[in-house]
């Protein structure tokens, strides 16, 4: 995969404004402005085509001259263009030498190939971030739970104060009972929990012959021999291809699985916060309730 | 701002004449604990973030003095918050104050909150060893509280930072722990591979070939899938390449990989090390021959 090449850089087209020129110009002069404009163009794009930036702090010992298969099958950055657009400029595809038609299949295999990477990367990255939103969920999952149990613990401290609450008043004051709607439930464990059961899944898939090892254990790949002509450089290519598809293939599967868990985990949280919104509404109401009492025992 | 720190003198000089006086029932305190905070509001929209501070500290001890315990943490607290912008260890100090009361009283995932943020502070100012430590305690008190997501984010940095200090055994212990957690969640299941990988890279550090070999099989019977993932791949091949003694091979292996997957600085350093181990190996076999 690393040794896929990357298209060079086109060269632009001088734009609609930099041929155009002034009419109250003289002749010497937009001669003049041109050949500075292209000129300064030149040079940049020399700059651009020999700039390599290295970035990457185990380069140091790859050999300069060991280029990678594909690049053995290097162009001129004309051919390029001309296979970028078909061969449009050059009187079509049917006009072409064989050669210059195992080119262009080597060159669109390349290309295929780097734009298969490129959505593996793409998914990769998705991946990444998934799993991360998947941490937070959990977190968030128990901090609901917290926040639950927390509220029941305040159901447990109001009690006794409501206790203290109706204890007190004079002798001949009628006796105070705390008005409640609903018992305080605590955290509700939704379903049977999928997320948290405790028996690994995988070890059962295992035990029936369902596990994907094996598959994995062939993914282990030995790199192709070099190719010597262009059918053999466009089949590396495909191979190259075929398993980037498979990698995409199966990380497609689990980003599929992962947004199911998502789902089933918000959908959770929702319910837990419908029975917390509940009991928090409740011990709302208990608290209105026993200020009122002490009001009125203040008032006395 | 001048008007914001006369304000403040103003009611801190008020708080400590009530304290040199007499007061009834410890009410002083109470009227000395409000006006102390009045005054280290203000010193705080002063920016005086010293005076701020102390004044925090004066309170925490009113409020100490009143019983209120829960308060007087609560004012170390924001005395370590104003004293993180000046000075770090008077803050580190509040924080460890404010943890001790908080222990006392039973709010243990309060005190394992601030204790996670002592540890950042530590690692503000990149003293690992330190924040290893507080790190470390506070994974313990998540955990005994059950907050399992924060005591295994807690973990994760105490291995980081015993991977940086060399101290790969252990660095590998947390990370297959918590591979072994997760794969029983659903939600943290997908994660494993990456903590297999981080714990992978710290068997290549400690340059065994077998112990990496013995550890990939005990990663394929722990997780089934790991086998399939470009994660074992990579694995797999930087230990043949160490193997073979293949410099090129390594690099090649690590381009590959970097290419759809950047690495992080944290797997570059700790691979930069494994490549300078097996060039001088490789250095080691010139000069014998």
């Amino acid at each position: 995969m690393s040794g896929s090449k990357k298209s060079p850089l086109k060269v632009a087209k001088p734009s609609s404004a930099e041929s155009w020129t002034n009419p109250f110009d003289s002749d010497d002069e937009g001669k003049d402005s041109k050949k500075y404009s292209s000129s300064r163009k030149t040079s940049s794009e020399r700059a651009l085509a020999t700039l390599e930036v290295n970035t990457n702090p185990f380069d140091d010992d790859i050999d300069a001259n060991k280029k990678s298969s594909s690049t053995s099958y290097a162009f001129q950055s004309a051919n390029r263009n001309r296979y970028k657009n078909d061969f449009r400029d050059s009187g079509g595809l049917e006009n072409q030498s064989v050669q210059e038609l195992e080119s262009y299949a080597v060159y669109k295999a390349e290309e295929t190939t780097n734009s298969v990477n490129n959505c593996l990367k793409i998914a990769e990255n998705i991946r990444e971030d998934a799993t991360k939103t998947l941490v937070t969920l959990e977190q968030q999952g128990e901090q609901i739970t917290r926040s639950h149990h927390v509220a029941a613990d305040i159901d447990h401290d109001l009690s006794r104060g409501e206790k203290l609450l109706g204890s007190l008043g004079g002798l001949f004051s009628k006796t105070w009972k705390p008005k409640k709607t609903r018992a305080i439930t605590g955290p509700v464990i939704v379903g049977d929990d999928p997320v948290r059961r405790k028996d690994n899944h995988l070890e059962q898939r295992d035990k029936l012959g369902l596990t994907s090892a094996p598959k994995g254990q062939s993914k282990l790949r030995t790199p192709p021999p070099e190719p010597t002509n262009a059918l053999e450089k466009v089949e590396v290519e495909k191979k190259k291809q075929d398993d980037a598809l498979s990698d995409l293939s199966d990380l497609l599967g689990e980003l599929k699985d992962m947004a199911v868990d998502m789902g089933s985990e918000i959908e959770r949280h929702n319910k837990a916060l419908n029975h917390l919104y509940d009991d928090v509404d409740e011990l709302n109401f208990r608290v209105k309730g026993a200020n009122q009492r002490g009001r009125r025992l203040l008032g006395k | 701002m001048g008007d914001h720190l006369a304000r403040a003198e103003d009611f801190e000089n008020k708080a400590e004449k009530k304290l040199s006086g007499w007061g009834l029932f410890g009410s002083k305190f109470e009227d000395a604990a409000d006006l102390f905070d009045k005054s280290a509001n203000s010193y705080k929209l002063a920016k005086s973030w010293d005076k701020a501070g102390s004044t925090y500290i004066k309170l925490a001890n009113c409020n100490l003095k009143l019983e209120s315990k829960h308060e007087a943490a609560q004012a170390y607290v924001d005395a370590a918050h104003c004293y993180k912008k000046t000075n770090i260890n008077e803050s580190v100090s509040c924080l460890d104050n404010a943890v001790n009361i908080f222990c006392e009283i039973g709010r243990l995932s309060m005190a394992a909150r601030y204790l996670k943020e002592i540890a950042e502070l530590y690692e503000s100012e990149q003293n690992i060893e330190q924040a290893v430590v507080y790190y470390e305690k506070s994974a313990d008190f998540y955990e005994n509280e059950e907050v399992n997501t924060s005591a295994n984010q807690c973990k994760q940095k105490v291995a980081q930072f015993s991977a940086q200090l060399e101290q790969y055994q252990r660095s590998i212990e947390i990370y297959e722990d918590i591979a072994r957690q997760s794969l029983s969640n659903n939600l943290l299941k997908y994660g494993v591979k990456g903590h297999l990988l981080n714990a992978g890279i710290c068997q290549l550090c400690k340059d065994d070939v077998i112990a990496i070999t013995n550890a990939l099989e005990r990663y394929q019977d722990l997780d089934p899938t790991f086998s399939g993932t470009r994660e074992y791949r990579l694995l797999a091949d930087i230990a043949a390449a160490i193997d073979e003694e293949d410099v090129g091979k390594f690099t090649e292996v690590i381009k590959e990989f970097d290419s759809m997957t950047p690495l992080d600085s944290w797997k570059t350093t700790l691979l930069l090390r494994v490549k300078e181990k097996l060039k001088a190996k490789e250095l080691e076999e010139d000069d014998l021959t």
